[in-house]
């Protein structure tokens, strides 16, 4: 008798379980779903693109609608060259900020401080961009003394301002979730508050560190509104490469500028798309990169028990 | 010779008086244990000797202690020496995620107290007098995360021993530890006592008799008893003391 039971209560918990089983999958996969058809998409738009220009599409110079020549080389450089100076700009602020607020600060001040840089996060970007016209860009041109203030510096400004928040909120947790027992043992050998950051804090946080960059750089490379005001928009690699007083035109910016001009099925409207597939590809090479890295150095920490 | 010697100490934490007015010698080369219940403040008069209780917000220390005839609180006391001089090993094994052979040299780097291959001296002295060194001299670059609670723990009292200090405080050492780890730690203890001034925290009466000299019973913020292990154990003076040690409470 006793079995018979213990058998009916096993079928009817797994009858029970295997409808959740199956939905929890459903919404695990669903990510790589979504992936999968949005890469398809994109390549399936945009391979007249590819097929029309080969590799030139790539390393072309020429970016020009009314020619109907799509080379996007400046582009992607003007997008890689605006990101990475707003990383410049962002990771040591937003990592020395975070820093600053989980070791430092007295506690009282944390939380004020924490929700202002949560509403930093939350304004929209065209008001960035607003502010980034009408302010930022006359100062940087009166500065360096140029015509236009719409350059790739603007530019980089403008997406560290908008990436520090992320690299400070995600950073700064990291941080504060180092074991309180990793800091007391540094500090009862007689570390100074200084020596533990450098040599224990940072230490431990780096991979997360890195991952709030990433992140940063996510937000960067994937903002448009603002970068398409303050960019100046023009199509060509600036001379010399690192002239960040040259406008230039990113990706995004480019994407949105001529999306709604473009004729459904037309070679520009492949082009764009063949755009679209350029950004997914890079941010999707920087994000395995920054997730291999992570993983080799949390194997290198050991079999570490929390 | 008195190596500490504390003189109406009190400790709060915001509002929470948590010392009250405690007068205390402690003999060098002796192991001196601090029993009580938990929450009585053992870990906070611990703390009290190597100013680490600096480090929560909130604290307020009033009161003396005294190392060596010189008042530890007072302006001019460089506490990161201090805290060189007395080391301390807590109760969760604490190793930081870096190699054996870095976690033991860490003290001596950061007050750059030698360099080359002088640290590595030092790291295997310093090994061996935790008894630790059979057990890792062949893998010092592993990560000390690897190592077993006890290993783990004897670890971070070669830690301590490695930045020459005079007094070991012991945070209750062993009470995340199984028992064939707790008697290693124990011996180990007995045998730094002939070396280095050890202070012991523990909630665990036994342990208290068999590794110390002197014993102090602590009990919501007050030294109720103190005095040496035996008279204490064999002859309390105080009915409180006696309740405890026999088990009556806690």
């Amino acid at each position: 008798m006793k079995p018979i039971m213990r058998k009916l209560i096993f079928i009817h918990k797994s009858l029970r379980e295997e409808p959740i089983i199956l939905i929890l999958f459903l919404c695990a996969s669903s990510s790589i779903i979504f992936i999968s058809l949005m890469f398809g998409f994109l390549t399936m738009e945009g391979a007249q693109a590819f097929f029309t220009f080969g590799i030139n599409f790539l390393i072309g110079r020429t970016w020009e609608t009314n020619a109907n020549l799509y080379g996007a080389l400046p582009l992607i450089y003007g997008s890689l060259m605006v990101v990475s100076g707003a990383l410049v700009i962002a990771v040591p602020l937003g990592v020395a900020a975070a820093i600053f607020i989980v070791e430092v600060l007295p506690f009282t001040f944390r939380d004020l401080v924490k929700s202002l840089i949560e509403l930093l996060a939350s304004i929209p970007s065209i008001i960035y961009g607003f502010i980034g016209l009408v302010f930022l860009a006359p100062q940087i041109a009166s500065f360096f003394r140029i015509p236009s203030g719409t350059v790739a510096l603007t530019a980089s400004i403008l997406l560290a301002m908008m990436s520090i928040p992320t690299i400070i909120g995600v950073s700064g947790e990291i941080i504060s979730s180092v074991p309180k027992e990793y800091r007391e043992a540094a500090l009862a050998l007689g570390a100074t508050k200084l020596q533990t950051i450098k040599t224990v804090v940072i230490p431990v946080s780096k991979s997360g560190i890195l991952a709030s960059i990433m992140l940063g750089f996510g937000r960067a490379i994937g903002e448009t509104v603002a970068v398409l005001m303050v960019a100046g928009n023009i199509a060509i690699i600036p001379e010399p490469p690192w002239n960040f007083l040259s406008p230039v035109y990113p990706i995004t910016a480019v994407i949105a500028m001529q999306m709604g001009e473009a004729a459904v099925g037309s070679l520009e409207y492949s082009a764009l798309f063949g755009l679209g597939l350029i950004l997914f590809t890079i941010t999707f090479i920087v994000n395995t990169l920054a997730d291999v890295i992570v993983r080799r150095e949390s194997k290198f920490k050991g079999g570490v028990k929390r | 010779m008195v190596k500490v010697e504390i003189r109406n100490l009190n400790v709060w934490f915001k509002t929470n008086h948590v010392l009250r007015n405690i007068n205390l010698k402690v003999k060098e080369n002796s192991v001196t244990a601090i029993m009580g219940p938990s929450g009585c403040g053992k870990s906070t008069l611990l703390r009290a000797i190597n100013r680490m209780n600096e480090i929560i917000e909130g604290c307020r220390t009033e009161g003396e202690v005294l190392i060596d005839n010189q008042n530890i609180y007072d302006k001019n006391t460089n506490v990161y020496e201090l805290r060189r001089r007395v080391g301390m090993v807590f109760q969760k094994p604490n190793p930081l995620p870096k190699s054996i052979f870095e976690n033991v040299a860490y003290g001596v780097k950061i007050h750059r107290m030698t360099s080359g291959s002088k640290i590595a001296d030092i790291v295997k002295r310093s090994l061996e007098e935790a008894a630790l060194w059979d057990e890792v001299k062949d893998r010092l670059n592993d990560s000390a995360l690897t190592l077993s609670g006890g290993q783990q723990q004897r670890l971070c009292i070669a830690r301590a021993l490695a930045v020459n200090p005079e007094i070991i405080l012991l945070d209750e050492p062993c009470s995340a530890l199984d028992p064939i780890a707790t008697a290693k730690i124990e011996m180990l203890i007995r045998k730094l006592s002939e070396k280095y001034t050890v202070i012991i925290v523990t909630h665990n009466v036994q342990q208290a008799a068999r590794v110390s000299d002197y014993a102090a019973f602590l009990y919501l913020g007050e030294l109720i008893e103190y005095g040496p292990t035996r008279q204490i154990f064999e002859n309390p003076r105080n009915e409180l003391t006696e309740k405890y040690i026999t088990g009556g409470f806690g």
